[in-house]
């Protein structure tokens, strides 16, 4: 999947959630207000985006995005 | 970032102890099903050993150290130097390692010193007292290094409870001149201190009647100012980014071929972080031996305590080429790369 297509990082932060929370996830949703939003899903998904486009988030980029089209955008800000 | 390489001395023997006491990660309160499953599979830890209240770390340190010197045979009067790593001394003041002279019954003429470190520790530690021996010729040494972190953890801490568990290790050193060279990394950024700290614990922050109301800190962590704290998205992303590459500069430096390591033994912090390190060495798995699943992290004991609960399983490690690396608190990394050579290994003790 390509590093800057938003539909694969959205696929990723699906897979990342369960079916539960998973369901409702598109680049609008704000992670940090699902269920499953803790300390450790913040580090499982800094994990992945690491593995996947080399960047590695920090708290306040988290607190600074409304939705994951702003975090996908941060990415790709830091990639380049 | 200091590498050096010491001489004449090597490691002859490790041993190491944990409280009797046996809690499981399934029993938590206040998971849900789903997060206890989605936690033990990230930070692949199930059980953790819990000392009790009268239980030190340097307790479970001379517990390790006795069957270490009954195993080799020592006479406790040769031992002529003794460091001790831990970040949960007995005391703030006197040092600890001086108690530990008298426990063990060591000759009064024994040098001792105490270390504060953690995850860094066992690396940090052996520098010190392989750095000492080999300059000063003394033949015997003694490396204690341990912690009972659980008594720093709050109980209601969501997020560390799970994770840390106590353990005491022994590591015995000779001078040896036909020893093959350790080589050394040691570095640390010391501006992120207050990535995992117990905020009043010392001078800084005196502990007051303040530090003893609980803080909310986020949804199901409160803590104490005299608990431990962590900022855990700074630890990672420090692991994740700094590790990899301070053991790669160790290996370059001192020309040393990847593929001829035989196993890398990390600082036990969890499951996903050693995972992601050996995946950015392109190191596999199986040369990583691990002791998360059964006692947690260890703090400064992960290291010794990985190799003697490994050293059944993987019988060779006791005559291989291997990395150690620490890294966290300070924030500090520590990595070695040293030769085994019939380095004993006695079974784990309980107590």
């Amino acid at each position: 999947m390509p590093e800057n297509d938003l539909n694969s990082f959205i696929e990723l932060m699906i897979s990342l959630f369960r079916k539960s929370d998973s369901h409702s996830i598109d680049e609008e949703t704000d992670i940090k207000l699902l269920d499953e939003w803790s300390s450790l899903q913040t580090m499982i998904i800094v994990n992945e985006i690491d593995k996947k486009y080399n960047v590695l988030l920090e708290a306040d980029d988290f607190k600074n995005s409304g939705n994951l089209k702003q975090i996908f955008n941060l990415i790709q800000s830091k990639m380049s | 970032m200091a590498c050096f390489s010491i001489l004449n001395t090597r490691i002859q023997g490790i041993a190491a102890a944990v409280p009797k006491n046996r809690v499981s990660n399934f029993n938590l309160e206040n998971f849900t099903a789903d997060e206890l499953e989605k936690l033990i599979e990230t930070i692949g830890i199930e059980n953790r050993r819990v000392a009790s209240k009268d239980q030190c770390a340097s307790d479970l340190c001379v517990e390790a150290a006795n069957k270490l010197i009954l195993d080799l045979g020592w006479n406790k009067q040769d031992v002529e130097c003794l460091f001790f790593v831990t970040q949960t001394p007995d005391y703030h003041l006197p040092g600890t390692s001086l108690q530990i002279i008298d426990r063990l019954g060591l000759s009064k003429s024994c040098a001792s010193f105490d270390i504060n470190q953690g995850c860094a520790g066992y690396v940090y530690g052996l520098s010190l007292i392989s750095s000492f021996m080999s300059s000063s010729g003394l033949k015997k040494g003694l490396l204690l290094v341990g912690d009972t972190i659980t008594k720093l953890v709050s109980p209601l801490d969501k997020s560390l409870l799970p994770v840390f568990s106590d353990c005491g290790t022994a590591t015995a050193i000779v001078f040896d001149e036909d020893s093959s060279k350790m080589h050394f990394n040691i570095s640390s950024e010391g501006k992120h201190y207050e990535s995992i700290i117990v905020p009043d614990s010392g001078y800084r922050n005196q502990v007051s009647e303040s530090s003893f109301n609980f803080i909310e800190i986020a949804p199901g962590i409160e803590r104490q100012g005299t608990h431990l704290a962590m900022k855990g998205l700074e630890v990672l992303n420090f692991s994740l980014k700094k590790v990899a590459p301070h053991i790669d500069e160790l290996l370059m430096k001192y020309d040393i071929d990847k593929t001829k390591i035989d196993y890398i033994v990390l600082h036990q912090a969890n499951k996903l972080i050693l995972e992601s390190i050996c995946a950015k060495l392109d190191i596999p798995l199986t040369k990583a031996p691990s002791s998360l699943k059964n006692f947690g992290n260890t703090s400064s004991a992960t290291i010794p305590l990985t190799i003697v609960t490994n050293a059944k399983l993987n019988a060779d490690i006791s005559n291989s080429q291997l990395v150690l690396s620490g890294f966290g608190v300070g924030l500090s990394l520590g990595t070695v790369v040293v030769q085994f050579n019939n380095v004993r290994c006695p079974d784990l003790i309980e107590i």
